[in-house]
């Protein structure tokens, strides 16, 4: 059946996704290897429901909403009382849905949520600056001269779900390219999504590159080929050929399409970047993707040393939306058991408003939160000092936080893997399931 | 005034040098000569005599095959060598027309001559500019904090373009104090975060080829030499590093330094294709008073430094040269043969495909390697010839290994009775789809169109500046007012934004950052991991090929070449750089009968994908 045209659909610089494909003309010039290309399924229809019932089946996906820049705890999970001009805090604390959870004021959204939310409120880390920061958070290994750990992302992809059984890449990155794969290698790296409205990268045609134009190439190239060596690359070359073809044609491409959601549903979640990938996390969780991360902030993001307030009140704002919207789908979807969302950023920020009206950063007490997947809802863990300086209880590192939540959706913690230098290295090194956190 | 409008004169120069003058790379032209461009050769050919140590090498494999009982494969027809020794020291493929005179060339010795050609270009140090930072860059997963990756590339840019001696080059990596503006190498310790066992673990494996790393927690399992203690008496050379971080406290022991002309990018987009300028500054100094303590909590003893496999220094501290100096000194002296072996192995296994050990930094301090007679006899050589990279390379590339044909049965493999392919790193891709598509010409081409217009404006701008000079001083002694209204009409041309000759200006020049914009991206993203699936997706769909097939002059030009074996001839020398096959011919000619450029681009765009294209 053919789907028609969806303008909502387009590349930041290609053509429309959902092409109407011509069944007569790819008739010709099968057989050869290159042939296999050019088989009967291009001319299947980019498109289908995009539901599909791996979804359904009881492994768990996890959604990252990535805070780019370390957000301020004291501005969002962990909020103060205090009133004392010099630590800011114009964000009061509010009630929420849970006695146990309190939010600061720019989050009333979420607030709704407050018996999903499980904050934890003494995440402790020992990377002073971003990029470290961001690879320990990623892969809870501190970088080091040789080890090049794996992203958490690649982890679940690895453990949880391949392309094979869904016809979907069991990773995706939206905003961001997201950080290597490590010693996994290449293959476990994500499939990115720039702008939620557009498909994945480079899955379109360029725009100037007919359907027609695309499959003269293809046959082309069978030519170009026909009869040279190929070799153990040309074989290489072909199967990522293969595949990327499949995935240019997979019917549950549609995943990627929000156009295909009902207004209502877009208008719920908002217009921005952020909220269309939120959005675009649900769709491709409800169909068998395992893990998405929704990057959050343009640019510093969160990382706001200068002019905090106006910054980060915008950001948090929309992140407010953006996250609670996630969570009430999800839950109506019935989802959210076997979904985690988690809201992180790399670190917290200061306590104290530096000379520039900002924040720096802060390692010695910082929050994050989840909602569903198996963590417990309405509870907060640990609990940091009156002026939101240190940890007054329940310290939880990195390694910690990494290793509760591969617990929660069923890979073992110590599982080892080889590295490039022939050394077994386990997924998670020094951390602690806080058993507490999960239900 | 006039020393003022000097200094003026030579940053604007430089600038232009810098930024404007380049894009030599995919120019299909002869190189132009003088300041214009900056493009002379770097450096003369290295004096040792090469085609003597590549006699080395084929006299060592004939007599080892002979005793194995291996039949060689044979050498490579002239299109395949001028392709994968442009590939391997240009990091492009040569143009068609290159192809074309290479192929008509019946001198004796044309492929040494092109290798000394090529080694003495100014593309030979863009590209091995690039490797050496790559080399640098790839041993960790993601820079440290204010690294500036970009004068790095300055950095080993300059250096291959002088060919700076691999001693020297390690020395100015791992011993030299400096800030990292002016000074890329600076940027080595920094990239490593300035931690003494992390700067010694990449000094290791860079210039030594030992990977010293599982050393960090327990003694080696299989070699002994490998122990805990000697990786940190290893660590112990780079105790005293420290970063500086307010400028104010280095700035008089590191002025700023005007970048040598000839060592300014060519790349195209200038220097803005180089990826990553950001950071702030920074110096690496030896001033710390820290020491390293081996990691024994009941028992944490201060290190001293210790080569490896070596006994430790007892007076480090009481020498002149400091510690890192010292450790240099240990590592580049004749008589250790670690550092040569492994930049014969490091140079061997980039242009081959093979190595002597596993990998480039595959070494043990008890050496056991492939072939061991022969890399012992390159790395005496290399001690000859004082480090020089391009006798090394030179070596190599005329070599009957360089030269085979493909092979890829297991005995090709275990004997290098062959090479196999290999695919293309993505600077190579990058610069070979510019390049066959003729976008990098159009790109060239808009460059040349802007320096012209720069410079113009240039001058203006000076004749400006020094008429208003001499009108100041005249209205001093005199004081009249048409000299004054001259004055205020000479300034406010100068600032005056909306004439339309500024207008143009800016606009070339937001043309010119918008281009190197684009190409910096495109790098960018190359240079990231991508799975098979997503790196046939970037091959087929990207924007690279996208918009080089749109924009690019080739298939414009091809479509107007008369008959269609013209046309898929030059298809195929600009893409493959040889001639089609007459099965080929026979298959393809059809295809190009329409002199109409959407069709040569289609044929085009699945030559770029064939796995010939690919790799080398």
């Amino acid at each position: 059946m053919l789907k028609p045209c969806t303008p909502a659909f387009h590349s930041a610089h290609g053509t429309p996704l959902t092409l109407t494909t011509r069944r007569g003309a790819l008739k010709a010039s099968m057989g050869t290897a290159l042939g296999a290309l050019l088989g009967p399924t291009l001319s299947s229809v980019f498109g289908g429901t995009g539901q599909t019932e791996v979804g359904r089946t009881g492994r768990k996906s996890v959604i990252l909403l990535w805070l780019e820049g370390g957000p301020c705890q004291q501005d969002s999970f962990d909020p103060k009382t205090s009133i004392d001009p010099k630590y800011g805090y114009i964000f009061r604390p509010i009630r929420t849905t849970s006695p146990e959870v309190q939010l600061a004021s720019c989050l009333p959204r979420l607030a709704r949520h407050g018996d999903d939310l499980c904050v934890v409120r003494s995440m402790i880390s020992p990377e002073f600056e971003h990029s470290q920061a961001q690879y320990f958070m990623q892969t809870g290994w501190r970088i080091t001269g040789t080890l090049k750990a794996p992203a958490i992302g690649s982890i679940v992809a690895r453990e949880l779900g391949t392309e094979t059984e869904i016809g979907l890449p069991p990773f995706v990155s939206i905003g961001t390219a997201g950080f290597s794969a490590g010693y996994f290698g290449p293959a476990y790296r994500p499939t990115i999504v720039w702008d939620p409205n557009a498909p994945p990268e480079n899955l379109g045609l360029p725009q100037d590159v007919s359907l027609d134009s695309f499959q003269r190439r293809l046959r082309l190239l069978q030519s170009v080929e026909e009869g040279r060596p190929q070799g153990s690359l040309g074989r290489r070359f072909q199967g990522g050929r293969d595949a990327a073809l499949r995935f240019m044609r997979s019917e549950h491409l549609a995943a990627f399409d929000l156009s295909r959601e009902p207004q209502a549903v877009r208008e719920a979640y908002g217009e921005t970047r952020f909220e269309r990938g939120c959005l675009l996390a649900r769709r491709l969780v409800e169909s068998g993707v395992r893990f998405v991360q929704v990057r959050h902030g343009e640019h510093a993001g969160y990382d706001t040393h200068a002019k905090h307030y106006p910054a980060h009140e915008h950001l948090l704002r929309e992140f407010d939306g953006g996250m609670a919207q996630l969570l009430s789908d999800l839950k109506a979807r019935g989802l959210l058991e076997s979904t985690v969302v988690i809201a992180t950023g790399e670190f917290g920020r200061t306590p104290k408003i530096n000379a520039n009206q900002g924040r720096d950063h802060w390692l010695r007490g910082w929050s994050l939160a989840v909602a569903g997947g198996g963590f417990r809802g309405g509870f907060v863990y640990g609990k940091t000092t009156k002026s939101g300086g240190d940890v007054a209880q329940d310290p939880v590192s990195v390694p910690d936080f990494m290793a509760t939540l591969l617990h929660t959706i069923g890979v073992q913690p110590e599982k080892e893997y080889y590295d490039d230098l022939g050394r077994p290295n386990k997924l998670v090194d020094d951390g602690n399931v806080v058993h507490d956190l999960l239900t | 005034v006039s020393r003022h409008l000097r200094g003026r004169n030579v940053a604007a120069t430089l600038w232009f040098l810098v930024v404007v003058m380049g894009s030599s790379l995919e120019a299909q032209r002869v190189e132009p000569k003088g300041i214009r461009g900056a493009r002379r050769p770097h450096a003369e050919l290295p004096p040792g005599n090469t085609s003597h140590a590549a006699a080395i090498v084929d006299d060592y494999f004939d007599a080892y095959w002979k005793q194995a009982g291996v039949t060689p494969a044979p050498l490579v027809d002239d299109a395949t060598f001028l392709r994968r020794a442009s590939l391997a020291l240009h990091g492009v493929p040569a143009t068609a027309d290159e192809v074309t005179r290479f192929l008509a060339d019946d001198t004796p010795k044309k492929r040494s001559a092109l290798v000394d050609s090529l080694l003495t270009r100014s593309r030979y140090a863009d590209y091995w500019g690039f490797r050496l930072r790559s080399w640098i860059t790839e041993m960790r997963e993601m820079l440290g904090q204010s690294t500036n990756i970009a004068t790095l590339y300055f950095y080993t840019r300059e250096a291959m373009a002088e060919n700076r001696s691999w001693s020297r080059i390690a020395k100015e990596l791992l011993a030299t104090e400096g800030e990292i503006t002016y000074r890329g190498y600076a940027n080595f310790a920094l990239y490593f975060d300035c931690e003494a066992n992390e700067v010694a673990e990449a000094a290791s494996r860079l210039f030594l080829g030992v990977n010293l790393s599982c050393a960090q927690c327990h003694d080696h399992p299989h070699v002994d030499a490998l122990t805990q203690e000697s990786y940190w008496g290893f660590a112990a050379y780079f105790a005293k590093i420290s970063i500086g971080v307010e400028k104010s406290s280095y700035e008089k022991r590191f002025p700023d330094i005007p970048r040598n002309p000839a060592g300014i990018s060519t790349l195209p987009g200038g220097d803005w294709s180089v990826d990553g300028i950001w950071g702030d500054d920074r110096a690496i100094l030896d001033n710390a008073k820290r020491e390293v303590k081996f990691p024994d909590p009941k028992n944490p003893r201060v290190m001293k430094p210790t080569p490896l496999g070596g006994a430790p220094v007892g007076n480090a501290d009481e020498q002149k040269a400091s510690r890192r100096f010292q450790l240099v000194a240990w590592m580049t002296s004749r008589e250790n043969l670690y550092f040569a072996r492994a930049a014969v192995n490091r140079f061997w296994n980039e242009l081959t495909g093979l190595g002597f050990v596993d990998a480039v930094d595959g070494f043990t301090p008890e050496i056991s390697a492939r072939h061991r007679e022969l890399l012992d006899n390159l790395a005496w050589g290399f001690n000859a010839n004082r480090h020089d990279v391009k006798w090394l390379l030179r070596t190599v590339v005329l070599s009957r290994i360089f030269q085979q044909e493909y092979r890829e049965d297991p005995q090709g493999r275990e004997t290098w009775a062959g090479l196999f392919r290999r695919p293309l790193n993505s600077d190579q891709w990058h610069d070979s789809v510019l390049r066959a598509t003729g976008e990098g010409e159009r790109i060239y081409n808009v460059a040349e169109e802007i320096a012209v217009a720069l410079e113009e404006e240039h001058r203006q701008r000076v004749r400006l500046h020094e008429k208003r000079v001499l009108l100041t001083v005249a209205a001093g002694e005199e004081n009249t007012s048409t000299d004054k209204d001259e004055s205020d009409a000479v300034q406010s041309a100068h600032d005056d934004a909306d004439s339309p000759e500024r207008k143009r200006w800016a606009e070339l020049r937001k043309q010119y950052d918008e281009i190197g914009r684009r190409l910096r991206e495109t790098r960018k993203v190359l240079r990231m991991q991508k799975s098979p699936t997503n790196e046939a997706l970037l091959l087929m769909n990207g924007e690279l090929v996208a918009t080089s097939l749109r924009e690019g002059l080739a298939s414009y030009q091809i479509a107007k070449l008369l008959t269609p074996r013209e046309r898929l001839d030059r298809l195929y020398l600009a893409t493959l750089g040889r001639l089609p096959s007459e099965t080929e011919r026979g298959r393809l000619l059809d295809e190009v009968r329409e002199p109409n450029p959407k069709k040569i681009a289609d044929v085009l765009w699945a030559l770029l994908q064939s796995t010939e294209f690919l790799t080398y």
